[in-house]
């Protein structure tokens, strides 16, 4: 799913991922999706000829929490709000940093231990500028995106929390895993 | 029969074991708190004490007694977001 701005264009809670947002006139790209993240694909979105610099960011999932074996996480999300709320927070951090093009796409689903779980690329004329947006975004994307992430251990799951480190929410030990995009 | 969607995510989805409920049109929010308790004894103080609310993708205060939920209507519970490490 491709939609122009307004974002509220896709204002559906039931639309299939992958889905995205996508502002062409200031190359701002953002996505979900259940699929594997492709570094390439993500970086190709912000590539400029005014482009002094590329910062990409790729946040993996760890094997644990605080020395806690983690065999799966998994992450859901409100689709078209977190599509949204990420959008806004691409047009705000590339007006501040007079960034050429930025992009932001997460992963839904169970992600393999080590694999991707989001990329942040943002493309300026000058490094400094990329680098700095670039962790601005991947903080505002933790600490506002409608996004929830659960991690499965041995003997349970939580809910984690979006504080590094501060413990989350336990399920009950017969939870089973939340379906997502009913 | 006029109805609202409410949509539970995250931690919200777990406590109530569900995706979302039907509840009948129009109902206030203080409402919906009350309706929810009964339904779901222990939610107001495990879940929502909290969390967020949106109603057609906007955020609402949760104890804003003006806000009245309408037929089609998409209502959310939203807990903390979470990290994506």
């Amino acid at each position: 799913m491709s939609a122009s701005i307004p974002p509220s264009a896709a204002a559906d809670a039931t639309s299939a991922t992958p889905a995205s947002l996508t502002d062409a006139e200031k190359n701002i790209h953002v996505s979900l999706t259940h699929e594997p993240l492709q570094l390439t694909s993500t970086v190709d979105r912000v590539r400029s000829p005014k482009a002094g610099a590329i910062v990409l960011f790729a946040g993996t999932t760890r094997d644990n929490f605080q020395d806690q074996p983690v065999k799966t996480l998994s992450y859901s999300a409100y689709v078209p709000l977190a599509l949204r709320t990420i959008l806004s927070i691409c047009q705000s951090v590339k007006e501040k940093h007079g960034l050429l093009g930025i992009a932001v796409t997460h992963r839904l689903g169970d992600v393999g231990i080590g694999e991707e779980s989001v990329h942040v690329a943002v493309s300026a004329p000058h490094r400094k500028a990329a680098w700095e947006a670039g962790e601005e975004t991947l903080e505002l994307v933790k600490e506002r995106v409608e996004v929830w992430k659960m991690e499965c251990f041995e003997d349970g799951a939580v809910w984690r929390s979006n504080k590094d480190g501060q413990r989350g929410v336990r399920m009950d030990i017969d939870e089973t895993k939340a379906d997502e995009g009913k | 029969m006029d109805t609202f969607r409410l949509l539970y995510f995250g931690p919200a989805e777990s406590f109530t074991k569900k995706a979302a409920d039907t509840f009948s049109a129009p109902m206030s929010l203080k409402r919906l708190v009350e309706a929810l308790e009964e339904r779901y004894p222990g939610i107001g103080e495990k879940v929502l004490k909290g969390s967020m609310v949106t109603v057609n993708l906007e955020y609402v205060e949760m104890g804003d007694e003006g806000v009245v939920l309408k037929k089609g209507d998409e209502v959310a519970v939203i807990p903390p977001a979470v990290a994506v490490e």
